[in-house]
């Protein structure tokens, strides 16, 4: 055997790949233990680590799965297979995993577990302050476009799970969720990660800034309310208190 | 050759310490961090290491970059870890002779190389391949293993000695490797240290490991034992004074319990020095 028909054979071995038709004792040597014995080293340490990696980014899902956690993990990582260099994007498919496999407040979860985990790396930058508006041309504040920080994500879920992971982290039972579409916005203030269920206008809102809509666009998702006007300055004065925005590009 | 760089002892970087080192700033002499665990981010943890760089010496240890594997490398770990090395000036950069990377996907293990020409080969003008991206030398650390491949024609160390030379980099001795493979297979310690070239070894891991009986597991857990102690000291007789780094990375204790363990491998090299002194 060559040195990639060795790694190809290992690799798969390793993994547990189904599929796979070489036998350990073609490619691993034996002694005090079997070539399978040596193998199964490092497939069963294989799972151990998909496993810790999905717990430590996931410890509520991972919670409220119990005993299902490790057939669920298992079956998550044959079917998603790492393909990051960094143990810690593992999960990045989890939520979705779950979506196509338990659709419901579980996979929303996962989102928004996985959501904290990825603000709270993001790469950083220095957000802007209101004053950044504050010099600006009133003729031209409407066709001005906000750049919110790396660290802001923001997802529409089909459960509103903030009370779900209140729950988990106190140690209490799940409550029943209603289905009900919720935007979720997720961003990282100095070193913290915070969560916060947003009006559907202000979804929309932000959602096309991040799209490189203008102000002014981006403004009309709150044409529904009492005070168009208002709720808009509302809005884009806590984006700024907030530390989310980045720049404003006129 | 290889340049050695005096740092004396040092621990790794764990998030468990963050608080303890930035308010505190313990008295070490370097500090480890994992590359990955830094590369293409930003918040927390970055902001640790940059702080704590400017206290102390940083040196950055990989575990992805699959230098042995046959699957090209990834672009984004290259660009990523490059940009991290400008920013931090490690004062070394290392990884493992291993391969943990096929077709595109990751076991994220340190998979043993098969010892043969053709994988010595490959791994040089890799190591020769990124040494360039780079622009400076790397380390290459031994893995412990627990298998071998029948296809083997070179020992452990001559592959990593022959690695060394040919592609000009260095080498990272990890002496708890050394005892867990030997154990392992049934080849002797003391002959892998007779055989590695002295002017290459740039840096020394100790570890803990789980002795099962039949096989001996690296946990990065626990004490380093005493046969490790033992052999740390006959590598600090033939290699002299180079920096250690105590690797605990499972149950990690209180930072004064690693730094207790620091400064006895600091009190064992002082101890094998003195024996060497006529």
């Amino acid at each position: 055997m060559n040195l990639a028909e060795i790694q190809a054979a290992l690799f798969s071995l390793v993994r547990g790949d189904r599929e796979t038709k070489v036998a350990p004792e073609e490619v691993v040597g034996g002694g005090s233990l079997s070539p399978a014995q040596r193998v199964h080293v490092y497939a069963g340490m294989y799972v151990a680590r998909t496993q810790d990696a999905i717990r430590e980014d996931f410890p509520k899902v991972s919670q409220l799965l119990g005993e299902a956690f490790a057939p669920t993990v298992a079956a998550y990582v044959e079917g998603y297979p790492s393909t990051h260099f960094s143990l810690s994007m593992l999960g990045r498919q989890f939520p979705q995993y779950l979506r196509e496999t338990a659709p419901g407040p579980l996979a929303d979860l996962a989102q928004l577990e996985w959501m904290h985990c990825e603000v709270f790396v993001a790469r950083d930058c220095e957000p802007a302050t209101a004053r950044a508006l504050a010099g600006i041309d009133p003729e031209r504040f409407a066709g001005a476009k906000l750049q919110f920080i790396p660290a802001l994500q923001l997802a529409w879920l089909t459960h509103d799970v903030r009370a779900l992971w209140r729950a988990v982290e106190a140690g209490e039972p799940a409550p029943e969720l209603k289905p009900g579409k919720t935007p979720l916005l997720v961003w990282r203030k100095e070193h913290e990660v915070f969560h916060v269920a947003l009006e559907p206008d202000e979804a929309l809102a932000i959602e096309a800034l991040q799209r490189g809509e203008s102000l002014g666009a981006a403004c009309e998702a709150f044409a529904e309310r009492a005070d168009p006007a208002a709720a808009a300055f509302t809005a884009i004065g806590s984006w700024f208190s907030e530390s989310m925005v980045a720049r404003v590009l006129l | 050759m290889f340049s050695r760089v005096k740092l004396g002892h040092g621990v790794g970087l764990r998030t468990k310490h963050y608080a303890q080192f930035l308010e505190e700033r313990p008295e070490v002499g370097w500090v480890e961090a994992i590359s990955e665990n830094f590369m293409g981010i930003g918040g927390r943890p970055l902001a640790v290491l940059e702080k704590v760089r400017r206290d102390r010496p940083v040196v950055l240890h990989g575990v992805g970059l699959s230098i042995g594997a046959v699957a090209p490398f990834d672009p984004t770990y290259l660009r990523d870890w490059k940009e991290l090395i400008g920013r931090i000036e490690p004062a070394m950069v290392s990884d493992h002779l291993c391969w943990g990377a096929h077709g595109g996907r990751y076991v994220h293990d340190l998979l043993p190389m098969p010892f043969t020409e053709e994988a010595l080969e490959h791994t040089v003008r890799r190591v020769e391949q990124v040494q360039e991206l780079l622009g400076r030398q790397i380390l290459i650390e031994n893995v412990s293993s627990y298998l071998t491949y029948p296809s083997s024609t070179i020992s452990e160390w001559d592959f990593l000695s022959q690695l060394a030379r040919r592609a000009d980099c260095g080498i990272l001795l990890d002496v708890n490797n050394i005892y867990v493979s030997a154990r392992n297979h049934g080849f002797s310690a003391d002959d892998y240290l007779e055989g590695v070239p002295v002017d290459r070894v740039a840096q020394y891991h100790l570890a803990g490991h789980w002795d099962r009986g039949d096989l001996l597991i690296d946990t990065h857990e626990g004490h380093v034992s005493d046969p490790v102690w033992a052999l740390y000291r006959k590598a600090v007789r033939r290699f002299g004074e180079v920096p250690t780094l105590i690797e605990w990375d499972e149950g990690v204790p209180e930072l004064e319990v690693l730094l207790a363990e620091s400064a006895k491998a600091a009190q064992v090299e002082r101890d094998a020095r003195a024996e060497q002194r006529p």
